[in-house]
């Protein structure tokens, strides 16, 4: 227990403190690109040699980010604007922006602006996401990203060293498919706040360095017998649940969380990219296979198809649905997941929530409501 | 066997003791919610209405936003819960219960054993909660009491179309200068409150029986707009304002009982 202990500490220190965390593990002090959300593939950021980061922004209250955005808006692009206009990316040799949504379409225009110093590397990833036009404008895409990620790191990427980063990716994507399949089982180690971390860690940490601790958590835990949870199992569905004070009222009610969709957690795991010869068409066929995400054109609207599918195998008895205040993308999805849920007699609790950590009255309300109800 | 709830809300506090879970035997409303001398004020009014003191409580349940915070509490319970036992004691028919508090509104579904069987609450700001009417009531000079008996008189209700307190307010004080007649101004603001609150309903569904608790539920004037907007009639319990607090005592009731049998 006591390694356990150690591996998810260290996983909370670079949740916590991403800066610090990249300090540490940036031993070869390598260019480090930061990538805003959604799904822009990390694998060819490595293959030219440089760290990736993810950033959705974090716990910062947004005052000059105001200069750029009304004050009802996504609090990820907000907050994530804000640590960028205060200094807290200035370390970063660039930035890569890609166009899942609306806002970060402006956020890309934005930020050109307020950081000159600082490229930004545009990513237009295709609305649709099937046939063949579309993978291959996917992969032209690619391409651009890939001549201005040379422009900064002054070497090429080679398609051998971007293959190789690709089965690198898929290891750990199953490894962390793995993850989510052992995780029910041990409820009382994978707390929603401990499990959030092994998530969150993954967004600063280098692949190898978070590969081999889940791998050692995984074998530690696994040879543990199952615990025998008696609280309320949820599954849970959003773009990015990153309150800890969300997660400690969940646990406050004993509430766990034993699958998701949520963008910032699990979702960028659930699909690998087939071997195939051209190594970026291999990342358009991730681009068009993932499904069930509010910012992903879904033709099917598979979205709450695949969450009942889950919860019915984990033994879920509702959903966690958490929408980004001010999401465009959750808020239209939410009407069709509701009556999807009730018909399939999932109760659904509604949380609306920011970047920044605070969680009010109301929320704890809902939460313990909910409890109660079930 | 007395079993106490007090239901600690963002603008009042109440609290209600309840004789073996049958009779009201004593409550009490103060003025002043969580955080404030609310708690204590309700507590020591119901104890010297009775001539009583703890010992003589077998439970106590804590409601309401400053729940977690009353020590002398045996158990928290969310004001959902309360408000929808509470409600089912009152007027058993009830499946779908509307809760209009100070910051917040609720819509509730009840089992039918008054059991909390769905709920939503509105999101981001304080528009159409009791909140919003109070300030409305102090911008046109009147009191919350007086906007039913005002509404009453309306003739043409004027269109309240922002959904925001603060932009709410500034449009109210236009009709004002324009010297739209206050009574119609005040209809108006119901009206804006029920639109709000029924398109709340909506996204959980209208079942009937529907009845509505809290002391919104006193403002006649927002039950006339509600059943308008909603077409359907909206029951309102004796000592609405008392629902949630009821309830919490109904909580402990059933908890005590529970416990004896076992």
């Amino acid at each position: 227990m006591e390694r356990i202990e150690a591996i998810l500490s260290e996983m909370q220190e670079a949740s916590e403190h991403p800066v610090r965390a990249i300090q540490r593990y940036n031993t070869d002090d390598k260019k480090v690109i930061g990538l805003a959300p959604y799904f822009v593939p990390k694998e060819l950021v490595r293959a030219a040699g440089m760290y990736p980061v993810e950033l959705w922004g974090g716990d910062v209250t947004p005052s000059e980010a105001h200069k750029y955005y009304p004050v009802f808006y996504c609090s990820i692009l907000l907050t994530l604007m804000e640590l960028g206009l205060k200094g807290d990316y200035d370390f970063l040799s660039g930035i890569i922006i890609p166009t899942t949504c609306d806002g970060l379409r402006n956020l890309e225009e934005d930020w050109k602006y307020a950081k000159p110093d600082m490229p930004v590397i545009s990513f237009v990833q295709p609305v649709k996401r099937s046939g063949d036009p579309a993978r291959r404008y996917y992969a032209a895409e690619l391409h651009h990203v890939q001549h201005e990620l040379e422009k900064i790191s002054g070497t090429r990427i080679l398609d051998r060293d971007l293959h190789k980063e690709i089965q690198l990716a898929n290891e750990h994507r199953a490894l962390m498919r793995r993850f989510d399949e052992v995780a029910p089982a041990h409820l009382d180690i994978f707390t929603p706040t401990r499990r959030h971390w092994v998530y969150k860690a993954a967004r600063v940490m280098p692949r190898e360095v978070h590969a081999a601790l889940v791998s050692e958590l995984l074998s530690l835990v696994e040879a543990r017998p199952a615990y025998d949870f008696k609280g309320i199992k949820l599954v849970a569905t959003s773009l990015l649940i990153d309150s800890e004070e969300l997660l400690s009222a969940l646990e406050a009610q004993n509430i766990a969380i034993v699958g998701d969709d949520v963008a910032g957690w699990s979702k960028p795991y659930e699909t690998d990219a087939p071997r195939v010869l051209d190594p970026f068409l291999a990342l358009a066929d991730i681009w068009q296979g993932m499904q069930g995400c509010s910012v992903l054109y879904d033709e099917k609207k598979l979205r709450g198809e695949l969450l009942i599918q889950k919860a019915k195998e984990r033994g879920a008895q509702g959903v966690l649905i958490s929408i980004i205040k001010f999401c465009e993308e959750e808020e239209f999805d939410y009407p069709v997941l509701k009556d999807e849920f009730a018909k399939a007699g999932l109760p659904a609790l509604y949380l609306e929530s920011e970047t920044q950590g605070h969680v009010d009255e109301q929320a704890a309300t809902r939460i313990q409501a909910f409890a109660e109800m079930l | 066997m007395y079993t106490m709830g007090i239901d600690i809300g963002s603008a009042a506090t109440k609290a209600v003791v309840l004789s073996d879970g049958q009779d009201i035997a004593a409550s009490s409303v103060i003025g002043f919610g969580a955080g404030t001398s609310g708690a204590p004020r309700a507590v020591e009014d119901v104890f010297s209405q009775l001539g009583i003191g703890w010992d003589d409580i077998a439970f106590t349940v804590a409601t309401g936003y400053g729940r977690l915070r009353f020590d002398d509490a045996d158990k928290q319970v969310s004001e959902l819960s309360c408000h929808a036992l509470g409600v089912h004691f009152a007027l058993p028919g009830t499946r779908t219960l509307i809760d209009i508090g100070g910051q917040d509104v609720k819509v509730m579904h009840l089992s039918e054993s008054g059991m909390l069987d769905n709920f939503v609450m509105n999101e981001k700001c304080a528009a159409g909660t009791g909140r919003f009417l109070d300030v409305m009531a102090r911008v046109l000079e009147t009191t919350t009491d007086s906007l039913g008996t005002l509404d009453a008189q309306a003739t043409a209700p004027v269109e309240i179309s922002s959904t925001c307190t603060v932009f709410a307010e500034s449009e109210v004080i236009s009709h004002l200068s324009n010297g739209e007649d206050i009574c119609n101004i005040i209809a108006g603001i119901h009206n804006s409150v029920a639109h709000r609150t029924a398109g709340l309903a909506r996204r959980l569904g209208v079942q009937p029986q529907v009845a509505m608790s809290g002391g919104v539920a006193q403002n006649a004037g927002i039950i006339r707009a509600l059943q308008d907007v909603l077409g359907t009639e909206v029951a309102v319990p004796d000592n609405t304002q008392l629902m949630g607090a009821l309830g919490a005592a109904l909580h402990g009731y059933r908890s005590v009982v529970g416990k004896q049998r076992g």
